[in-house]
């Protein structure tokens, strides 16, 4: 699921600093390359895997890409963790509420 | 700005007994069918498991019996309060903290709350730094669902 995607993503530290990159001023693999200790193909890697999780998307400009960070992807990912943690909670609650497991 | 979600709920229970069917009874409750790795397998889950100790982990035992880590034990106070990182499924150096404290209300009641953070720090910052361009961003996400995650 494309939420799963969003956080688990987010979770590696380069992938987080690419991420963080295009949020700050969209630019382009080449851009983002110059400023990190990473290569151009392990930065296009982490891109791919951001735009699978609908964190970044990408725009033509010319001849060059230019990646910018998708807003809608973390909406969706702070309102899929809202409802997952609601989930949660209510089993909780409905757990300890029937006294099920006093019998 | 971007806040950490927050959801609250209270049950009929002393604070001893929700936090023990909170971590030592996690399997029984937990939604093991969607709420789990092993639903990217479109299974359900085997069991989940809350080691009860600071540095103990938390793993789904997968439909296939293999195990799958989710995080790790970061405060254990038994009856009061539990924390752990969170990053289910993935191997992930750099995870986010659930947290969840339980707080003795009148009549044998319990108000539990759970705080998962350390996320919304990537929204803060995009929405920080994309200000100039999408002004819609940070309404989304610190307004509209600032009140949602009040409930």
């Amino acid at each position: 699921m494309t939420y799963d995607k969003a956080l688990s993503a987010l979770g590696d530290t380069t992938r987080r600093h690419v991420f963080e990159a295009v949020a700050r001023k969209p630019q382009s693999v080449g851009q983002i390359a110059a400023d990190m200790p990473v290569s151009r193909p392990a930065v296009s890697q982490h891109l791919r895997v951001l735009s699978d999780a609908g964190l970044v998307m990408c725009q033509a400009q010319g001849t060059r890409r230019i990646y910018t960070a998708c807003p809608d992807g973390l909406d969706a990912l702070r309102s899929w963790l809202d409802r997952y943690w609601s989930e949660v909670m209510s089993r909780f609650a409905d757990e300890v509420n029937s006294g099920k497991e006093d019998a | 700005m971007t806040d950490p979600i927050v959801k609250t709920v209270v049950v009929k229970a002393e604070p001893a007994r929700a936090f023990d069917i909170f971590v030592n009874r996690i399997a029984k409750w937990w939604p093991l069918e969607g709420h789990a790795v092993s639903a990217a397998h479109n299974q359900p889950a085997l069991g989940v498991t809350i080691e009860p100790r600071v540095g103990g982990a938390v793993y789904e035992t997968m439909y296939d019996g293999n195990r799958a880590e989710w995080g790790e034990v970061l405060v254990y106070e038994e009856g009061q309060r539990i924390a752990f990182t969170w990053h289910p499924g993935t191997n992930t150096d750099y995870p986010t903290r659930v947290e969840v404290s339980f707080e003795a209300q009148n009549d044998a009641e319990t108000k539990v709350t759970l705080t998962h953070s350390g996320w919304e720090v990537w929204a803060a910052e995009a929405a920080d730094k994309r200000k100039n361009y999408d002004s819609g961003w940070d309404f989304v996400l610190g307004e509209r669902y600032g009140n949602a995650v009040a409930n």
